[in-house]
Order: C-alpha cells, then structure tokens, then sequence
C-alpha cells in the first residue's frame, strides 16, 4: 500500500502549501496590528507571540475540533460537523477572526468542488463552512490519516503567520526558518494532547489577540485582511 | 425570602456552597422580582426603581465578602418575557489566594423574549495564588437584550504584587436560540499574565458584551477607543465586544461605563443610570 500512503502524503503537502489557492496569505490574525501597536518588534517576541497563540488557542480550540470534524466525516455525521463548527466559529474573538474562517473555508469548498469533489458544493455558501470542516472532508476524501491532518492543519497556519511575521517584523528570511524550526517542533506533543482533549476541556483564548485583532479592524491603513 | 433556606452549609471540606435563584417578571407597570431563592451566604436587597419606571435594579450581595478555594457560588438569573432588570454588586467581588483548592462561581442567565438583562457586577479582584473556575452562561431567546461585562484586577498592584502564581479559568458563553455565537475561555495564569499575547502585565482587563448593537453603536465606539491604547471594539453579527487592558481598574471601569452609556440608549432606549453604589 506504499502508493496510497504516497498519494495521501502528496496531497496533504498539496493541502497545506502556501501556493492553496484560498488567500491564507492576506491574514495576519492579528499580527499586523500586534506589530503596529509594538507588542511584536523582533524575531525574539514574534516567536513568544507565535507560540503562544498555538499554546492557547490552537491546541485547545482548533486542534481538537479538527480531530472530531475528521471523525464527523469519516462517519458522514453531518450533525456532528455542524455543531463542532458552530462551535469553532463561537470561539472566534472578533468578526475578522470569524470572516477569515468563513471566507477560507468557503474559499477552500469552492475549489474542491471545482476539483470534482462535488460534496462540497452546499459548503461554498455555507455560514458553517470554516476552515477546519472544509480541510478534514478533504483529508478524509484523500486518505490522509487523522493524526496527520493535524500535524498538516497547524503546520500551514504557523507557516502563514511566521511569513506574515517576515513581512511586518520585518525579519530575515532565515530568521524566518529559524522560527519555523523552533514552532513547528512542538506540533507533535500538541496533537497527542488535543487528540486525548475532554470534550469538556475544549476552549481557549489570548487576551492579547483578541484585542490586536479588534484594534485591526479599525487600523487606519493596512495590509492584511486580519 | 425563603426563611427555610437561610441556614448557610458550610463544611470543611467544601467551603461555602451558596446559590441564589432570582426570577424577573413584567406587570403593566413595572419589573418585579417574583422569586428570589437562596441558600449560604448569597441575597440580594429589596430592589428598587431609581428610574422613575418600571426597570428593576437589583444588588447582589456577598456577606462574607470573598471567596477561598473549595468555596462554590451558584447564581441564577431568569428574566421573563417583557421584564427588564439592572443587576450590580455593592463593591467587588474578591477571589483569594487558595492553598491548593479550587474556588467556583457559576452564574446563568436566561433571557426570555423582549426581555432585557444588563449584568454589571462590579470589579473581580484575583489576588496572586487564587485558584478558581468561573462560568457565565447567558441564553438569549430571539428578542432578548443584554448587556454585561467582567472587570478583572489580577494581584495588587499598589503593592507591587503581579500574579507570578495562580489559575483562573474564566468562561463566558452566550447562546442564541440554543445556539452558541460567543465562547470565550481565558486561562489566566503567571504565563498569560504577562505575556504579550496575554496580559502584557497589566493588572486590569475586561470585557463587555452589548446584545443586539447596531453597526452605529460599533462606530461611536470606535470613535470613543480613537488613538487609546489598550482598548479594542468588535461587532460579531450583532454581538459588541469590547476590550479593555490597564494598569488602573478605575480607569477602565469609567470606560466600560462610557461605553455603557452609548449602546444603552440605542439598544434599550434610555439613557445610562448609573446605580448610587458605585459612587460609594
């Protein structure tokens, strides 16, 4: 079965590249504003700042989610991905924050419809539709494991925010891969850990995102959509 | 009151278990408070009607003043079709350093239609080493109004005293017709205290919900936030929220009030009244 496991391989790395076309990359989550306001001026606070949103908000918020939206399509659980998706989108802070998981989502059901994954047709549209319920039915759809739909999901958003970190820091390149290096080491624990996560136990918030990101919307120039 | 409920259980091992069940109803006239349960050391005062008509204000009350690890507050509110109650402390509410165990505070509000509930307890303070877990659930039927906030002081700053240890996990979650459109769950910690992402050491921050705002209430508040450090406005659909960090709680108490004072008139059609308590 070496080909299958190959082929999911290769279209998770298809998943997760920046190259996507669903506009990850006019997102900053935040991050512009965060270095506007000088929360974030070096390599050094990005990486605290980078870190710490994975601490806090993904591995308790979107991880676990992830993992049971996967389950949800695995077993065609419509229910199920609707109500872990309200969920998802009622933990987003700010209306960009929320706009962002729709219009990627959206953005991402539009193409795997066009694709020829025709099931996702009723997601184009759909207030549901966020990022995380749109990634895992393709997941599935491909054979990509659960375990590694995570690791995929978190890897792309670290690589999104550390070039927008790059871009606004600014920050060498290298000091960009630098980051990326240290970040992306954590991902494997942060899956075992969301994979085990209580129902109950999901839930999470940064203060500080929160606020960069509602000071975002009413930034007076920007480059970011987030 | 229920007489019958008075004796406050307190034992060893879990602290004070108290709870306080307030219902709200409408007459012709005004907002009564139909029922008011409760058991250990949680009332409330005769309310009154410092605004002339029919809107209820109602002052939760706390005797013994703070709560230990172990202790655990249940407060319900339930504010029936039409009614309109203004719920406030007489002075903040206190959560001390534990030596290990957990405190609880679970408050739920539900909101019947055309109802309208503004929940402005005053300030929270944590002090370093507290340990508590905090719930506010508010349910909203599809004409439901609210307001509320919750005003954070972390250590005791005049005493240069941070939060170097400590937990509070605080939950706020609001539901629409059963479904939920905000879940929020700050852990704060010596980690979240300070960092950049979190806190940022500042030992005041808050945040207050307006329900269902306008799209002019999300301006006049941004233009109240103009170039002020520290404050942040959103509109989700038709949720405000706004947040605020500090190094003074006054100072953002005085803004959550201002901002009080521009959605009240325009969601509920009058002018903030600020409760006398909190001028005391």
């Amino acid at each position: 079965m070496a080909m299958g496991t190959d082929l999911a391989l290769l279209r998770l790395l298809q998943l997760v590249s920046p190259g996507l076309p669903i506009g990850m990359y006019s997102y900053s989550q935040g991050l512009e504003r965060a270095v506007d306001d000088g929360w974030v001026s070096n390599a050094t606070e990005a990486g605290e700042w980078i870190g710490g949103l994975i601490d806090s908000c993904m591995a308790c918020i979107d991880l676990p989610i992830l993992a049971r939206l996967y389950d949800g399509w695995e077993h065609n659980a419509e229910e199920r991905i609707i109500y872990w998706s309200q969920i998802l989108i009622a933990c987003r802070e700010t209306a960009e924050l929320r706009a962002e998981d729709r219009q990627t989502g959206q953005a991402l059901a539009r193409l795997l419809d066009a694709l020829a994954l025709t099931k996702m047709q009723p997601w184009i549209r759909h207030p549901e539709a966020t990022l995380a319920t749109v990634f895992s039915f393709a997941a599935v759809n491909w054979g990509i494991t659960q375990r590694e739909t995570l690791i995929g999901y978190l890897w792309s958003w670290l690589e999104n925010q550390v070039l927008c970190a790059v871009k606004l820091v600014p920050l060498g390149q290298v000091a960009g891969q630098r980051l990326l290096m240290d970040l992306a080491g954590k991902i494997p624990v942060l899956v075992d850990e969301a994979l085990s996560r209580a129902d109950a136990d999901i839930g999470g918030s940064a203060f500080g995102l929160a606020l960069a990101s509602s000071r975002h919307e009413m930034q007076y120039s920007r480059l970011f959509r987030s | 009151m229920s007489l019958n409920n008075q004796a406050a259980v307190k034992s060893e091992v879990l602290g004070w278990q108290a709870s306080l069940n307030l219902s709200f109803a409408a007459t012709s006239e005004k907002t009564l408070l139909v029922k008011r349960q409760h058991v250990g050391p949680l009332t409330v005062q005769r309310p009154f009607y410092p605004e002339g008509d029919g809107v209820c204000h109602v002052y939760i009350l706390h005797p013994p003043g703070g709560i230990v690890g172990g202790d655990c507050l249940a407060i319900s509110v339930d504010a029936k079709a039409h009614s309109h109650a203004l719920i406030t402390t007489p002075a903040a509410g206190k959560f001390y350093r534990s030596s290990g165990e957990q405190a609880m505070q679970i408050v739920e509000i539900n909101v019947a239609e055309n109802a309208a509930v503004e929940w402005l307890p005053q300030e929270t303070i944590i002090y370093q080493g507290a340990r508590l877990k905090s719930v506010v659930k508010v349910n909203l039927a599809a004409t439901a109004r609210f307001i509320g906030w919750e005003i954070l002081s972390l250590g005791r700053p005049a005493s240069n005293e941070g939060f170097d240890y400590g937990l509070a996990d605080l939950h706020w979650q609001i539901y629409y017709q059963n479904k939920p459109i905000f879940l929020e769950r700050l852990q704060l910690d010596a980690k979240a205290f300070a960092a950049r992402w979190g806190l940022q050491g500042f030992s005041a921050c808050g945040t207050l919900f307006a329900t269902p705002a306008s799209s002019e209430s999300l301006v006049a508040v941004q233009s109240l936030i103009g170039d002020t450090k520290g404050r942040g406005v959103t509109r989700i659909d038709n949720v405000l929220v706004c947040r605020g960090l500090d190094n003074r709680t006054d100072t953002l108490r005085h803004f959550f009030e201002q901002v009080w004072a521009i959605v009240r008139p325009d969601m509920l059609q009058r002018n903030a009244c600020a409760p006398r308590i909190w001028a005391t």
